[in-house]
């Protein structure tokens, strides 16, 4: 009666294999680990400006305010899923007489204002900036003296400010 | 009853041989199907260090305004040290791949790792060239035994002023297998 107590057993002995190499996976065991990466991208909106510039005003014809021009570049970087604008305004106030305008020539995202008169008070000269880098991009100053104005040496401090387009 | 009847070994013997025979057959082969169970291993991988964190902003411009992002943004920046365990000295090797949401990550920034090559490495095979991460596990490097530091390298790439702020992550997955 052996035979057929093994012969019985055949399968359950082949099942309990089957179960272990199912369980198992008989051909390879894994482990494995996780490592969290975090990442943060920050609003990035830079501009710079060429050196200093002397604009000298020394260009009249007769019945007209001396003018004169004088070029220089500036570069921006932005990164801003928002429109952005420069605003560009003078530290302080100009002497009597004196007045600069300025004209930017715009990014390939932007639009330019054309030729802007200068105050205390910011002034939009570029519009609608969105994410971008450009180097070299022109600044153009004008500037026009009334003939109150004494011949002299006068400094203007012209700020630029990237700011959210509204 | 006819089962056991059946089964009666013959006057002859010709079934009473058969069935043992083919019975200890069966065992054998079941025997040795466990023992193969047995002897899989599953080494274990662990990572020392934390979450890595990285903040790119301005710092990060090529040359300031104008410019744009590094490319990579980050490079041969340690990241991880991972152990690979209870091998019982047999080969394994090490995959990786990227979880997390794909569609919250940005487009076109990718997260490629490779390990530092030290000493401490001696037998290791591959893993020394950056291998970009997918969400498919794929081969990074191989070895056999234990081993208890493995320094892990990141490089970043793909960062650009097209890319928006925010904050952005994901996990690193490392699995060591044992064929």
């Amino acid at each position: 009666m052996k035979p057929s107590i093994c012969i019985r057993h055949f399968p359950i002995f082949v099942g309990a294999a089957a179960l272990f190499a199912s369980a198992g996976g008989a051909v390879h065991a894994a482990d494995s680990a996780t490592q969290d990466v975090d990442i943060t991208v920050q609003s990035v909106n830079e501009i710079s400006v060429g050196t200093a510039v002397t604009l000298n005003v020394n260009s009249a014809t007769a019945g007209v305010n001396p003018t004169g021009l004088v070029g220089s570049t500036y570069s921006i970087t932005t990164n801003s899923t928002a429109s952005k604008k420069i605003t560009a305004q003078l530290a302080g106030a100009l002497s009597g007489g004196l007045a600069l305008s300025v004209n930017l020539q715009a990014a390939s995202t932007g639009t330019s204002a054309g030729p802007t008169l200068l105050s205390t008070s910011p002034v939009d000269v570029v519009n609608s900036i969105e994410a971008v880098t450009a180097s070299g991009l022109t600044i153009s100053y004008s500037a026009t003296a009334t003939v109150a104005v004494a011949p002299n040496s006068y400094v203007a401090e012209v700020t630029y400010t990237i700011v959210n387009d509204s | 009853m006819s089962a056991s009847l059946a089964l009666a070994p013959r006057e002859d013997g010709a079934r009473g041989r058969g069935a043992p025979a083919l019975a200890r057959r069966a065992f054998r082969r079941s025997v040795m199907l466990l023992f193969c169970v047995s002897v899989a291993r599953a080494a274990d991988v662990s990572v020392l260090g934390g979450p890595w964190f990285m903040s790119i902003g301005t710092a990060h411009l090529e040359a300031g305004a104008g410019t744009d992002f590094l490319s990579p943004v980050a490079s041969d920046v340690f990241i991880a040290v991972l152990a690979i365990s209870n091998t019982g000295g047999a080969n394994w090797s090490l995959r990786i791949a990227r979880e997390g949401n794909e569609a919250q990550w940005p487009a076109g920034v990718s997260v490629s790792l490779r390990r530092g090559g030290g000493s401490a490495e001696a037998g290791i095979s591959d893993g020394l060239t950056y291998r970009t991460l997918t969400s498919d596990l794929q081969p990074f490097f191989s070895g056999t035994g234990d081993y208890a530091s493995v320094e892990i390298l990141v490089r970043l790439d793909g960062v650009t002023v097209q890319t928006p702020p925010g904050f952005f992550s994901l996990a690193i997955r490392y699995a060591v297998e044992v064929p």
